[in-house]
């Protein structure tokens, strides 16, 4: 009987070191923001008036808001796409034990462990309109140089290659990580029926690999939802807002808006939407 | 080995048992050989005052504010904070009142007038002036000289604009400077055209937004023309190209920033460099600014910080402070004080903040302006775009204006 | 001649993909390359690839910046014992999460999820708050603490924990292994892959943190690298040449740390130990 007991504590005990730590750390600071979301106040006088549901109205006709809100769903659903195609492909391309597959490997993982910052100082360097090497290669070549940070249209794109260089590397760890776990007598049997790579990868490769490309769609998807360092330091979120995604509005509008519980509304409609995603997405791949 | 581990923590115990008072200091970083200089007199003060440590936070500029408002908000301020005019006006209610150390008007009176409207909120004294700034050109000798244009030296021949925008054309056009102008990313530097034009942010009653005006109209569209004619390159506002670097390595004839760069243009070497009076258009004028050190309400040792910041401020310790920085002192005191080779430099700036009007720096010391600095930058950055057209802007930041001025009252 | 034709084609692949990693790598080869350039090189137009006069000065300017050595061994101490307790606290949760069933896993599972949902710069205030009543502010703990319970972690690990056989278990209970040793004894050593995996992980995360340091920190002596190179970024123009050599200086240690663990993650090791 005690021993069933101890059973049932068991997870729990597991568990709590790590919930404790997230609770203290994560889940109480949330739980403050969302009881700020309903006052007005500001860094020096504190929490002033409840207000109710005021901030979430005035969310609606806040068109900076929104703007930057329509502008990370677009970025959103590039990033994500781009970044679960190359890195299932890079992981395919590269499993491979040759000494090729391994430097390239190390190549392609290395912006993981540079810092956003430097991410963007990188970028920077090579697309900067006036002092970039890529415009300064085109001018040499006779070519006429490209807008790249100066254009809304091309600054976007620029954002979202760097965003993607950036994160390719870890997702393509994790995918290989993923591709191990399938047994390779699985793909034995299927040459011994004659199946063709491109079939093993339709019937064997990409079914198996479900769970791993929902971690890999989830974590992409919250981490674009969350992308702010990078794009900090390459744009500003320029020109004018035209790369101005949620969190910088929301960082902008706490700190130089001086303005902490309207952002703290903002925060948790943030929180909603990736909530519902991700619920969205663990309900699918249980349907499939 | 177990020994030294006891003996460490009998030195540190006792360390603990005769704590000194720590002074906290949140300072923010303009350059390496700065924070060196800052570093010599807080030693300077800790010998002076063996009771006290002063520990120095340095912190980015760009995280100032951010810093302040989170050690604000936790109920843990620092005891004295280096700040711009922006953070004073925004930390005013929770500023340390000065005028419970000093006798107010002999205080006041050591400093220049222009400063007095951000410290004093009468009755209180919320900081002490570190050193004055004034907008102003830097400008390249070397290609000025190669397109054999004549800079003014001084106050007597300032070009008008029309007369600055025919020498960019024409330094652009013959001399290895491929751009014309230099142009920092904030609405304070902009503003310099806004006053020079004859208008201002906030009309005289401190009630009402004054920028939808000719005058307005006037800088603002000069400015876009500027971007428009390639004078200015267009990343600096666009896409956060850093507009000292483009001077800096000689490719940019002019610079609009202000005094506070001298000390580290000192370190160019690869060209000759000087300072030119601003171009007028219908007045003269900079736009006067300046570094501050406060205190906090609340802080742990507010009298010790009161301390502090007088002797920073002090005459025997701000003017060699202010000369080995060189920035220009905010002491009244510190008039006809040597600089050596960058005497020329610093006097252009002093005869165009003489002639500077008092309500610049009434408009800039209004907490408003803290708040609307990035929206009225953006604002603008829509006319670069060709989103809308300078008058639009004009009315969308003077309506946004009024808003912020009635919430403020 | 079919071997020979083999190897041509293998080699031939292997060239195409290293390639392809250089060329992906050109941002961070151009950062390296201008480090040693002199100040009036970096700006050259057009500019040139390799340093025309190779010079090591940028990295004296940036190893004399403040305290660099305290910088270092703070950011060490920190990623290091972080790292730790992530791969303990992770693993243990990512082991009730996958090999139990109980009331309320759901729940806690989406709970770490959701715990990765706000970003940090959006809650700082009520943050420092917490650290704040807990004495934690101005101390290293404050920065190893708090973001070692990787929610990334628990993900990763749980997923792997996932495809360990639930036989192994049963067998190891029946055997009369407490439910402690299982996860010690069997649970750890066969996720050594998946642990290095987020050992690196973890490591680059706590060594390129800003944020929480920023939050946390305020004495110069605990300071981290991150504030210091965030601190080249001055109030009026940013020391270009200084900040690319102490970007390279800070991603040297990040690069050993990789390349040591990187054989347990990168290669086919991981597959051995799991099949099914």
């Amino acid at each position: 009987m005690r021993h069933k007991v101890g059973r049932l504590l068991t997870p729990y005990l597991f568990l709590a070191p790590n919930m404790l730590i997230f609770g203290i750390f994560v889940v109480l600071p949330m739980v403050y923001g969302l009881v700020y979301s309903f006052y007005r106040g500001n860094f020096i006088g504190g929490l002033q008036q409840f207000v109710g549901i005021e901030n979430y109205r005035q969310l609606l006709e806040d068109r900076a808001f929104l703007n930057s809100l329509a502008q990370t769903v677009v970025y959103v659903l590039l990033v994500v796409s781009l970044v679960v195609v190359i890195s299932l492909m890079l992981a395919i391309a590269l499993r491979t034990t040759t000494l090729g597959s391994a430097l390239a490997r190390v190549g392609f993982y290395l912006p993981v462990i540079l810092s956003p910052v430097v991410v963007g100082v990188a970028w920077r360097w090579m697309f900067s309109s006036d002092l970039g090497v890529i415009n300064a290669l085109l001018s040499s070549l006779g070519q006429s140089p490209i807008p790249w940070l100066t254009d809304i249209n091309w600054a976007r794109a620029v954002v979202v290659l760097a965003s993607v260089w950036s994160m390719v590397g870890f997702y393509m760890v994790i995918f290989i990580g993923g591709l191990n776990t399938i047994p390779t007598e699985l793909y034995q049997a299927a040459e011994v029926d004659g199946a063709s790579p491109r079939q093993q990868f339709w019937q064997i490769t990409l079914p198996l690999l479900a769970p791993t490309t929902l971690l890999v769609t989830i974590l992409a998807t919250i981490n674009a939802f969350k992308a702010f360092e990078i794009i900090l330091v390459l744009t500003n979120g320029g020109p004018g807002d035209a790369t101005r995604l949620l969190v910088q509005n929301i960082y902008l509008t706490a700190f130089e808006g001086a303005n902490p519980t309207y952002a703290s509304a903002q925060s948790v409609v943030l929180f909603a939407i990736l909530m519902v995603l991700t619920l969205m997405q663990l309900r699918v791949s249980r349907d499939t | 080995m177990r020994k030294a581990w006891l003996a460490a923590l009998f030195v540190a115990l006792a360390g603990a048992a005769f704590a000194q008072r720590t002074l906290q200091v949140v300072w923010f970083t303009e350059s390496p050989t700065e924070q060196a200089i800052f570093d010599r007199y807080v030693k300077m003060y800790e010998a002076a005052n063996p009771g006290t440590k002063v520990e120095v936070t340095y912190v980015p500029f760009q995280q100032l504010t951010q810093k302040l408002q989170l050690m604000v908000a936790g109920n843990t301020p620092p005891d004295v904070a280096r700040v711009v005019t922006a953070n004073i006006a925004e930390f005013d209610p929770v500023a340390l009142d000065l005028a419970a150390y000093v006798d107010p008007s002999s205080f006041l009176n050591q400093f220049l007038p222009s400063q007095i409207p951000y410290i004093y909120r009468k009755p209180r004294i919320i900081g002490a002036p570190l050193d004055v700034t004034a907008n102003g050109i830097f400008y390249n000798k070397d290609c000025f000289d190669e397109a054999g244009i004549r800079v003014p030296t001084n106050s007597l021949q300032v070009w008008t604009w029309e007369q600055w925008r025919e020498a960019m054309d024409r330094v652009r056009n013959n001399s290895r400077c491929r751009f014309a102008l230099s142009y920092d990313f904030t609405t304070h530097r902009f503003s310099t055209l806004l006053y020079a034009a004859g208008g201002r942010f906030i009309d005289p009653s401190g009630k009402r937004f004054a920028i939808d005006s000719p005058e307005g109209l006037r800088a603002l569209s000069f400015f876009a023309d500027l971007f428009k004619d390639g004078f200015i390159p267009k990343g600096q506002w666009l896409s956060n190209d850093d507009p000292s670097t483009l001077f800096r390595s000689g490719q940019s004839a002019m610079y609009m920033s202000g005094n506070w760069n001298v000390a580290q243009f000192s370190q160019v070497r690869n060209f000759n460099w000087g300072v030119m009076p601003l171009p007028r258009d219908k007045i003269r004028s900079t736009v006067p600014g300046g570094k501050f050190v406060m205190g906090f309400k609340g802080s742990k040792n507010p009298n010790e910080a009161a301390k502090f910041i007088l002797w920073l401020t002090s005459k025997e310790i701000n003017l060699p402070f202010s000369k080995d920085n060189m920035v220009l002192s905010a002491r009244k005191d510190a008039k006809g004080m040597k600089y050596g080779q960058f005497d020329d430099a610093i006097a252009v700036f002093l005869s165009d903040l003489s002639v500077t009007p008092s309500y610049v720096g009434q408009d800039w010391s209004n907490p408003v302006m803290a708040r609307l600095n990035t929206f009225i930058r953006s604002e603008i950055v829509k006319v670069l775009l060709g989103q809308q057209s300078p008058k639009q802007a004009l009315e969308t930041i003077q309506a946004e204006g009024d808003k912020q001025l009635r919430l403020l009252r | 001649m079919n071997k020979n034709r083999k190897r041509r084609t293998r080699f031939a692949r292997d060239a195409l993909v290293v390639g392809l990693a250089l060329l992906f790598l050109m941002p961070v080869i151009w950062v390296v390359l201008s480090s040693f350039k002199p100040d009036a090189e970096l700006y050259l137009v057009p500019p040139t690839l390799l340093p025309r006069e190779p010079t090591l000065a940028n990295y004296q300017n940036a190893l004399t910046v403040g305290h660099f050595a305290t910088y270092t061994w703070n950011s060490f101490f920190v990623a290091t014992m972080s790292t730790l307790i992530a791969l303990l606290t992770n693993s243990m949760a990512a082991f009730a999460l996958a090999k139990y069933r109980f009331v309320g896993r759901q729940a806690l599972f989406l709970l770490t999820l959701a715990t990765i949902m706000i970003p940090l710069q959006v809650i700082m205030v009520p943050i420092f708050l917490v650290l704040r009543n807990l004495g934690l502010t101005d101390s290293l703990w404050g920065i190893i603490i708090p973001p070692a319970a990787t929610p990334t972690g628990v993900f990763l690990l749980r997923q792997y924990i996932l495809s360990i056989p639930d036989e192994i278990l049963e067998s190891a209970r029946i055997d009369g292994a407490s439910e402690w040793g299982i996860y010690w004894r069997i649970i750890l050593p066969l996720s050594v892959p998946a642990l290095a995996t987020l050992a690196i992980f973890s490591f680059t995360w706590r060594w390129n943190d800003f944020i929480w340091p920023f939050i946390v920190i305020s004495s110069e002596q605990k300071a981290t690298l991150q504030l210091a190179l965030a601190r080249l970024v001055g109030q009026f123009g940013v020391d270009w040449g200084t900040l690319l050599a102490a970007t390279v200086i800070t991603l040297l240690p990040m690069l050993i740390v990789f390349l040591l663990l990187q054989r347990y993650f990168l290669s086919d090791l991981t597959a051995g130990s799991v099949k099914g």
